[in-house]
């Protein structure tokens, strides 16, 4: 639920129970106002009637008995009362209009001409079915009112007042750690959202310092590598020249070649990871994926021959790509290595492409990878001595960096990595 | 021969002038830019080692000047970076070859052998060892006059023992130099044996003599 509409749906049901308790309180309190205003004007009322009637004759007096003023009635008594003024409220039925109305009555005792009477004034009050009936017209009224202002107000509110706060989420939305270019917001007017982008501003610009830092770090580190890499390699070129050698010393002297061998191959390929991060492979040309992919099978040739590995090509119909051709070549040679690399003796690879879609299938240990680890860096599933554990996270690398999918699938004793292109 | 080394690494420029003393190449050692101007303006070489970060500046800039001064020694590019643009640059800038470290010394020698023979105005593009000739233009090797088929890995191997000879030069070095830059080599190297024995045999068989000896079966030397 949208923040604004729970505001509003908050605005509308404090509203409504307002106006709910008002009503009652409504009706009665005019009510009493009324009855009030009615009581004081019979008051009022009767003291001019008294003074009137002290003031006829008795010919006078009997067109009073006679009810010659419908309001008011005068009716003689048998005996003196001293009964004090008495206000009440009356239904009586309506001859006019036709309904029950409420009246309100004052009685009261007077004397005229020695003789005591009763002195009835009434007066109409107002119906309370008519005044429950507009109570309720104009609460009503006033709700849908309120409802409809609220919800302007909110369709308002969300379009001008909350817009700087959209703009900011999509571009959040969009917002790539390993982008160039920063995040910039529009000036908005308002304290709280510009409170807000300088927050997300600063967020991001020490994020992305960070990040760029931490890449920094490892390409730095790996170029920094090259050159005592390079020194041990030298002198165990030189070491290997040196005359008299002794089986012994030799087979010492490959061991360390292999191990240098090990490390210069993690740290180029290291170093080509955190260049794929930096982007900096930015060159791109139209590719056949075909020939790419001949042209590694040509390459690896003597390797998958080695462990007399057959490789079946059923890449037929051509996909090209536009992308940089170093990187394309260098992740389908990882597939392709890695199927080498974990196949069995006398074991098969089969390369199929159809329409979007590069398919890999090999030979190998008879159990599924685990699916989660493979795509991981170092995470070597094989007892493999010559794997870096980073071919497959290049791969993936690389293919993330086109809006490639790589899956990987374990049937009928076959490894399957599917590079998904589109 | 004369060869100018730019590089600021003590350790391996010592190391690569050891290596190639036995080739008997003169090196000369310079380890900043200005002074390895200083030296090209003077001197000609068959082929300057150039180190692109140096502690005054970018080895490139010994590289316009070459081009400015119209001279025309051959360079080799020898660089931590391994940048596809300081390598594109380089090569643009006139240089021969580009090398990234860390690399086997015998990748380097047989570099500046084939970066002299391609400098090399004689026509004299082809190298003789005793009965064997190998003639880097064609890309065919003769022993004693008689073509030898030898398949393209077989032709590379032997000019590179050739580029080494008398040296050991070790598996993994053969390993890299035939798979190529691109390819992932593999540390089983059964398949080294099989080139070497593969040529060996041919090679006996058009009457050549046994040159190329394992050594510990930490590599191979062609002893001549």
């Amino acid at each position: 639920m949208k923040l604004l509409n729970k505001t509003i749906s908050l605005y509308i049901l404090y509203a409504s129970a307002l106006l709910l308790i008002a009503m009652p309180i409504l009706y009665f309190a005019i009510q009493n106002r009324v009855a009030e205003e009615v009581d004081e004007s019979l008051a009022e009322q009767k003291d001019k009637i008294i003074n009137r009637l002290q003031k006829t004759d008795t010919l006078n007096l009997s067109y009073w008995l006679q009810n010659a003023e419908p309001s008011i009635t005068l009716i003689p008594l048998t005996k003196e009362s001293n009964k004090p003024d008495k206000f009440y409220t009356i239904i009586s039925f309506d001859k006019i209009a036709k309904e029950k109305s409420a009246y309100r009555i004052l009685e009261t005792n007077v004397n005229l001409q020695k003789k005591p009477y009763t002195l009835i004034i009434e007066s109409s009050l107002l119906d309370s079915e008519d005044l429950i009936e507009s109570i309720v017209k104009i609460t009503a009224l006033l709700l849908i009112l309120i409802i409809v202002g609220l919800v302007l107000i909110n369709q308002v509110l969300s379009k001008k007042l909350w817009k700087p706060f959209y703009s900011t989420i999509n571009k959040l939305k969009d917002f790539k750690i390993e982008a160039n270019e920063n995040i910039q917001f529009d000036k908005t007017g308002i304290k709280e959202f510009t409170d807000l982008n300088n927050a997300i501003t600063a967020l991001t610009t020490r994020n992305k310092a960070v990040y760029q830092s931490q890449k920094e770090f490892t390409e730095n580190a790996s170029h920094e590598m090259q050159t005592p890499l390079a020194v041990l390699q030298g002198k165990l070129d030189l070491l290997m020249q040196t005359n008299p050698l002794s089986q012994e010393q030799s087979e010492l002297i490959t061991d360390l070649g292999d191990v240098n061998h090990r490390m210069n191959r993690l740290n180029k390929t290291l170093l080509l990871l955190s260049k794929i991060e930096n982007n900096q492979f930015a060159e791109i040309e139209e590719i056949s994926l075909k020939q790419v992919l001949e042209k590694l099978i040509e390459q690896y040739r003597f390797q998958a021959e080695q462990k007399n590995i057959t490789i079946t090509n059923n890449f037929i119909n051509d996909i090209p790509i536009t992308a940089n051709r170093m990187l394309i070549e260098i992740m389908l040679g990882n597939f392709l290595s890695n199927a080498i690399k974990h196949n069995t003796l006398n074991g098969t690879i089969i390369i199929t492409g159809s329409g979007s879609e590069i398919c890999f299938k090999n030979t190998g240990v008879a159990y599924e990878l685990d699916k989660d680890k493979i795509f991981q860096r170092f995470q070597k599933q094989t007892a493999s001595n010559n794997s870096t554990g980073l071919g497959l996270p290049i791969a993936t690398k690389i293919a993330a960096l086109y809006h490639f999918r790589v899956q990987y699938k374990y049937t009928n004793a076959l490894h399957q990595f599917t590079l998904i292109l589109y | 021969m004369k060869i100018l080394i730019v590089e600021d690494e003590k350790e391996l420029s010592k190391s690569i002038i050891a290596y190639l003393k036995a080739e008997s190449y003169s090196c000369e050692l310079v380890n900043d830019v200005r002074t390895a101007i200083e030296k090209t303006e003077v001197y000609d070489y068959d082929c300057i080692l150039l180190d692109i970060s140096l502690p005054d500046g970018n080895g490139l800039t010994i590289l316009k000047e070459l081009k400015a001064n119209k001279k025309s020694d051959g360079v080799i590019i020898i660089s931590a970076k391994n940048s596809i643009d300081d390598k594109i640059a380089g090569l643009n800038l006139g240089a021969d070859d580009y090398l990234p470290k860390p690399f086997h010394l015998s990748e380097l020698s047989a570099r500046i052998a084939a970066v002299i023979r391609r400098r090399r105005f004689d026509g004299k593009k082809v190298l003789m060892l005793n009965e064997i000739s190998i003639d880097t233009l064609a890309k065919t090797i003769h022993v004693n006059n008689k073509p030898v088929d030898v398949t393209r890995k077989e032709y590379d191997l032997l000019l590179y023992l050739a580029a080494n000879k008398n040296r050991v030069i070790s598996k993994n070095a053969i390993a890299e130099h035939l798979s190529g830059e691109e390819a992932e080599t593999f540390d089983s190297f059964d398949f080294i044996y099989a080139h070497i024995k593969n040529l060996k045999k041919k090679m006996a068989q058009a009457g050549c003599a046994d040159y190329i000896k394992s050594i510990y079966g930490m590599g191979y030397k062609f002893e001549i």
